[in-house]
């Protein structure tokens, strides 16, 4: 008799009408998770692995892009330096509007205006990329081109700008979250100790929710990185290496969203391209887990004490 | 229908153990269960009642990290831990009716029909017949005669206790496992609970959880009083409730009642 | 004094960023509606793109199917595979292990630029494949970036229906299909639903992954699996960079942004009505 029922749980017995089930459920996991996993599998095999990869590696971040010269130059550092400087741009923007908004939502608003904020954000993220970047070219670009009197208004700045938008409903929830739950805790008592808004923010508020503001930076971070459409429309898509926030530029999305399709299989640019692709994709998905671990952090701080 | 007259008891429970993990929740358990009768349950809370409950039943392994570590348990005298019915028909023949009514998420003629239906397929004629059957038997048919159609979770919350009994009763059990079946209801509500006990009790057996001294009283034959894992009385539940022989069971007792 | 300062600042910077949320959705929304209403009407729903530059008269009927049948296709896909995913992981599988290192794994693939499915889907069912650049390819696509969506939120709807159910619905000796058929799936239906409707608007609206799988400047055939399609972002795309036409650019945008607002609505809707 002795741990005959040792199965800690799901052993459940079953019919066999059950186990029909169970097969095409596991059938189900394994193809979708094995196809995920696949697609990280195709990048490496694509970008060329093996044949002379680390030196391709180095030249994808450091060399020009001059794919017509003789020899063709592949480099994508105008590419990276682009991505750079435009989700460096967007991030300096929504960050602290972002943050501005998750306070805002969380405590200040009066809760008749939060029941309109609330979805009007979602309205916002629920906008496609492509409508962002139509969206910019008839306002944004038009108005440098004016302003800053430009021959053509595309420019690094414009696409960070727009990008900021982008971010902004990203960053505004998880921070508002983080807020939220700084706010439940500590808001009576440290309000009975008379002091006011600022102090408790900055003192108590604020540390608490750092672990979720972190979040919500990388969050945005990964989104803005990957961002295609809405650049490759209102960076300029040129080669050049950019040198100032009015110049215009390729990042690293708009670069291979251009290239790809022209590009034959299996050429070097080809392998470049997708070598481009595979580090995007591993410093996304490194940003993907960090927030990952960053939210149990904090979910692990909400309930410890 | 089972056969009913013979000697051997309906449980026979041998020194049963069980664990949720490390933490050892039932010490050797030691008693036999008759048929056709009313056994109550008695004890304070965490004593390892509803987890009895659960070995008995069948779905202890339901729950995650529990297991029975030791001892057996004999159902008409077969192991009733590898029944060679298996083990859906033991969770069929040994019913039991949880704490907080959860109906199903559709009508009140379906949920009253979920497990029969399932064990014996039915037409749609003969659901409605069987549905009104065992609605009556648990005095809800009055009550929703009109609306069989409607989802089962507006109705109270004692007319949904009622429903998950009707709900057991119509997989045919020869047992039914109550576990504080009245501890979320009305005094009004009990009451009907109560009748329905002593009117079921002239076909199947039934074994009740409850904190109530006085409901015991009132339903029971026989009872266990549960102390941390062991039982620490049992007997005819007049005798075990009138001069309880433990200590501690006499505090509680002398407590609760005067 | 100082620290009363402080505080109204603070009081003016948060109000600041507020109204900057309220005003950036209204603000592009109403910009849209204003200049789009303009074009936007049956003929520009129901008729092809026509003109020279073409595109530059005519509707956008080839694109709304087009983007109808991609997302239809993916989602074909995509459902089963990912509600099956769920269900094996929260019912069937008893390795915690497992199950929390496929979440992460799948956490981390829904935050993957879909412009990196696009990719993958033009080398491998593209070129290896040999599907071309075609309706099945871009809607293969589609399914890779609906399915963590459709999973996560599907386990969470799991995790939100009470062990008790289980436990009360396997107490009566029924086997796990019909619990998970019968209780489960119908109690996180609601739930399953808003994840649809989050990858649906998803897919919808996203041109990077179908740009070189399935996308096409000009399609005059029907809806064929073998061929390529016209999408309505892709179309707003080609539109703006190849400066057909700014007039029925508008239209597009608006049509895709009011699409995707009324299919979710409905889906609010009758999400609230379910949970009744
Ligand atoms: N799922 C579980 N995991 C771990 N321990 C549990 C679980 N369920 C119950 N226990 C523990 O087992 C003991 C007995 O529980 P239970 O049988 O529910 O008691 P009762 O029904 O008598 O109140 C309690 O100490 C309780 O803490
Ligand atoms: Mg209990």
């Amino acid at each position: 008799m002795q741990g005959q029922q040792d199965h800690p749980s799901g052993h459940d017995s079953q019919s066999s009408r059950d186990r029909i089930v169970r097969f095409l459920c596991l059938l189900a996991l394994i193809s979708g998770v094995g196809i995920l996993i696949l697609t990280i599998v195709y990048l490496f095999i694509e970008s060329g692995i093996g044949k002379g990869f680390l030196l391709r590696a180095l030249h994808c971040f450091t060399g020009e892009w001059r794919p017509l010269a003789t020899p063709p130059q592949l480099g994508m550092a105008h590419a990276w330096v682009s991505t750079a400087m435009i989700t460096g741009i967007a991030l300096a923007i929504s960050l602290p509007i972002g943050f501005g908004i998750g306070l805002f939502t969380s405590e200040i608003a009066p809760p008749f205006v939060r029941r309109i904020l609330t979805p009007a954000l979602e309205l916002l993220a629920g906008i496609p990329a492509v409508v962002y970047g139509f969206f910019g070219a008839v306002t944004l670009v038009k108005w440098f081109e004016v302003g800053f009197q430009l021959s053509s208004g595309e420019t690094i700045l414009g696409a960070g700008i727009v990008l900021s938008v982008m971010m902004l409903p990203f960053v505004a929830s998880t921070s508002g979250e983080a807020f939220r739950a700084a706010f439940q805790e500590y808001r009576e008592s440290v309000l009975a100790l008379g002091v006011d808004q600022i102090t408790m923010f900055r003192r108590v508020i604020l540390i608490r929710a750092f672990p979720g503001l972190i979040a919500a930076a990388v969050l945005g971070l990964a989104r803005g990185l990957g961002e295609t459409l809405a650049v490759l429309m209102l960076s300029g898509n040129t080669t050049a290496f950019p040198d100032s926030l009015l110049s215009r530029g390729q990042p690293i999305t708009a670069l291979l969203a251009t290239e790809i399709g022209e590009t034959a299989v299996n050429s070097e640019k080809y392998h470049m391209l997708f070598t481009g692709a595979l580090f995007l994709m591993l410093l996304v998905l490194m940003l993907n887990l960090a927030i990952s671990i960053l939210k149990k952090r904090v979910y692990r701080g909400l309930y410890a004490s | 229908m089972e056969s009913t007259n013979t000697p051997t008891p309906l449980f026979e429970i041998r020194d049963l153990q069980v664990r949720y993990g490390d933490m050892k929740v039932l010490h050797g358990i030691n008693t036999d269960m008759p048929a056709k009768e009313v056994t109550a349950i008695l004890g304070p809370s965490g004593c390892g009642k509803s987890t009895l409950l659960r070995v008995l039943n069948r779905t202890l392994k339901l729950t995650p990290m529990a297991r029975v570590s030791g001892g057996t348990v004999k159902y008409h005298g077969e192991n009733l831990l590898q029944h060679p019915l298996g083990e859906q028909q033991i969770r069929k023949r040994i019913g039991i009716v949880q704490q907080r009514p959860l109906p199903f998420p559709m009508s009140i003629r379906d949920n009253v029909m979920f497990g029969a239906d399932y064990h014996n397929k039915t037409s749609s004629g003969k659901k409605n017949e069987q549905a009104q059957l065992y609605l009556e038997k648990v005095g809800l048919w009055n009550e929703v005669k009109d609306r069989l159609k409607s989802p089962g979770s507006r109705l109270s919350i004692g007319q949904q206790q009622r429903l998950c009994i009707a709900r057991s009763l119509a997989n045919r059990p020869e047992v039914l496992l109550m576990d504080e079946p009245c501890s979320a209801l009305d005094p009004d509500s009990t009451a009907k609970i109560e009748d329905l006990i002593l009117k079921l009790q002239e076909e199947i057996a039934i074994v009740i959880v409850t904190h109530n001294l006085a409901q015991a009283r009132r339903v029971s034959s026989n009872c266990l009083f549960f102390l941390n894992g062991t039982i620490a009385e049992q007997g005819k539940t007049a005798e075990v409730l009138n001069n309880p022989v433990h200590p501690s069971v006499q505090a509680i007792v002398m407590g609760k009642e005067g | 004094m100082t620290v009363r300062i402080g505080n109204t600042l603070y009081y003016i910077f948060v109000w600041i960023c507020g109204l900057i949320g309220m005003a950036l959705p209204v603000g592009i929304g109403l910009y849209l509606l204003i200049n789009g209403s303009k074009i936007l009407d049956i003929s520009f729903l129901l008729d092809s793109p026509r003109g020279s530059p073409l595109g530059s008269e005519g509707g956008i009927l080839p694109a709304i199917l087009g983007s109808l049948s991609l997302t239809a296709i993916g989602l074909t896909v995509a459902f089963p595979a990912s509600v099956g995913s769920a269900v094996y992981l929260s019912e069937f599988c008893s390795s915690l292990r497992l199950k929390s290192y496929s979440r992460l794994l799948i956490e981390s693939l829904a935050g993957v630029p879909s412009i990196i499915y696009g990719l993958f889907g033009y080398a491998f069912f593209v070129v290896l494949l040999q599907m071309g650049t075609s309706l099945i390819a871009g809607g293969l696509v589609m399914a890779i970036v609906m399915y963590p969506i459709i999973l996560i939120t599907s386990q969470e709807a799991f995790d939100a229906v009470s062990r008790e159910y289980r436990e009360a619905s396997l107490a009566l000796g029924i086997d796990h299909t019909e619990w998970i058929v019968r209780v489960l799936l119908v109690k996180s239906f609601a739930r399953i639903l808003s994840g649809v409707v989050l990858a649906v608007g998803h897919a919808m609206g996203s041109a990077a992954p179908i740009l070189f799988t399935a996308a096409v400047f000009y399609s005059a055939g029907g809806i064929r699996l073998s061929q390529p399609v016209m999408t309505l972002p892709t179309h707003l795309y080609f539109l703006v960079s190849e400066g057909v036409s700014f007039e029925n650019a508008f239209g597009t945008a608006l049509v895709l942004v009011i699409g995707l607002l009324v299919f979710n609505s409905m889906a609010m809707i009758l999400r609230k009505n379910i949970q009744e």
